[in-house]
């Protein structure tokens, strides 16, 4: 049984604003493991982790505050399989 | 019914559980925070080794808040080693029942009961204020135990200890025995009750309700064999059932309960009232549906009370309603046709997925 909860988080973001600099601000969240950039109806999706899930809400909201994200939509992870 | 006294012997009866050795900086650190926690004695223990005495030493240094009690056999060198030590409170232990008399000491109850008397009229001599231990009463016969008491008490103790050796004894028993000792003495009366057969707690209890005034416990209920009350369940059961001891720092014994874990290297009983890893972690639909809505559903005292988290665990046991919950708090909206099919998801798994803290 994992230890907490996970999340994936969804980005659109703005168009004026240089995705680095998103990427930075996203970096700042201590409960973010890992971000992708990505082609498509998304432009980032964030792995988050936390053991709380007032943290994890707390931030998606710091996501969502993130100057140049437009839209976010989270996915809650059930379980993770490592192929190995 | 008068607050309940609490006594920590984690430093005593404790250390004499299996791997559990304390150095003398972790006796006298661990001292401090017992201490912290609001307990009125601490019990340690000088006559076992040089270790021990020295650790002792440094504990009386510190002035602690609580009386510490220098245990000891009721033997002449005994006491007189503790004198050196300047103590304030002893206690001294000699067996009653007969088993012991005959197996362990090979004395008569004769002899038994002029050796108390006669340990307990030396330490007073010296100015000492003391326990003196049946131990084993709860197997020794009861006129003699009686008998012991009443001789000790007038020999000046100013405390008896009622000790359940082995743990064999039920609370109805334990409350008409101490009944009969609390007619027989007017010292204050303490317990000390093994869990040989998960009683311990409860037959402290009774014994509080019959007119003791003071439960030994340790942490993580450490001692011999299957050990003694654990005292973070001692002070909640207090507090919980009897409106008593609010002063105790209840948090500060679920700390030490993780710091002796890590310690002594043995892990802290998942299952263990109020400082267990699972006391706050609710698992079946039912239970969590209900705990969403009042966390009190289905907990006897809050996790806040003892500085912890109400956890939730998401798996092949959940209902819907965790799903709802999840859904709305993280903002994920989901649709019904969505949560169902979560939900089939889980059933599928049928094992614990992952558990969170609220």
């Amino acid at each position: 049984m994992q230890n907490g909860i996970s999340v994936f988080i969804g980005a659109v973001t703005d168009e004026k604003t240089r995705t680095s600099d998103v990427v930075r601000a996203i970096r700042a969240i201590r409960e973010v493991k890992t971000i992708y950039e990505l082609t498509g109806s998304l432009d980032l999706l964030i792995l988050a982790q936390s053991d709380s899930i007032k943290e994890i809400n707390n931030l998606i909201e710091a996501v969502r505050a993130c100057e140049g994200v437009r839209e976010t939509t989270t996915y809650l992870v059930l379980e993770a399989t490592e192929n190995k | 019914m008068q607050e309940t006294l609490i006594l920590d012997t984690t430093l005593r009866e404790g250390e004499q559980a299996p791997l559990v050795h304390f150095s003398v900086n972790q006796a006298v650190e661990l001292a401090g925070q017992i201490d912290h926690s609001g307990v009125d004695f601490i019990e340690v223990s000088p006559i076992v080794g040089e270790k021990q005495r020295q650790a002792a030493k440094e504990i009386l240094a510190q002035e602690l808040r609580a009386t510490v009690v220098l245990h000891c056999r009721a033997r002449k060198e005994d006491v007189e080693s503790l004198l050196p030590m300047d103590p304030k409170f002893i206690a001294m232990f000699l067996s009653t029942s007969d088993l012991h008399l005959s197996s362990k000491l090979h004395i008569s109850r004769e002899s038994a009961l002029s050796r108390a008397v006669e340990m307990v009229e030396f330490a007073k001599s010296h100015g000492l204020k003391l326990r003196f231990t049946c131990e084993d009463a709860t197997r020794t016969d009861r006129a003699y135990l009686l008998e012991m008491v009443r001789a000790v008490s007038s020999a000046g103790a100013d405390r008896i200890s009622i000790t359940d050796t082995v743990g064999m004894m039920m609370p109805a028993l334990m409350f008409s025995l101490v009944k009969e000792v609390r007619a027989a003495t007017g010292a204050g009366i303490d317990l000390h009750c093994h869990n040989d057969l998960g009683m311990a707690l409860a037959n402290s209890l009774a014994g509080i309700e019959a007119g003791a005034d003071c439960i030994h416990a340790s942490v993580n209920g450490a001692g011999e064999r299957a050990g003694i009350p654990k005292i973070a369940e001692v002070a909640m059961a207090l507090q919980v059932l009897y409106g008593q001891r609010k002063d105790i720092d209840i948090g500060a014994l679920a700390a030490l309960s993780e710091k002796f874990s890590r310690i002594s290297g043995l892990p802290t009983d998942p299952f263990a009232p109020v400082v267990g890893k699972n006391v706050f972690t609710h698992k079946g639909g039912t239970h969590l549906a209900a705990v969403l809505r009042h966390g009190s559903s289905y907990e006897a005292y809050s996790p806040e009370s003892v500085g912890k988290r109400r956890r939730l665990v998401v798996g092949g046991y959940s209902g819907r309603n965790v799903l709802h919950y999840l859904s709305e708090t993280l903002g994920m909206k989901m649709t019904d046709a969505q949560v169902e099919k979560a939900l089939l998801r889980l059933k599928e798994k049928e094992r614990d997925l992952f558990d969170f803290a609220l």
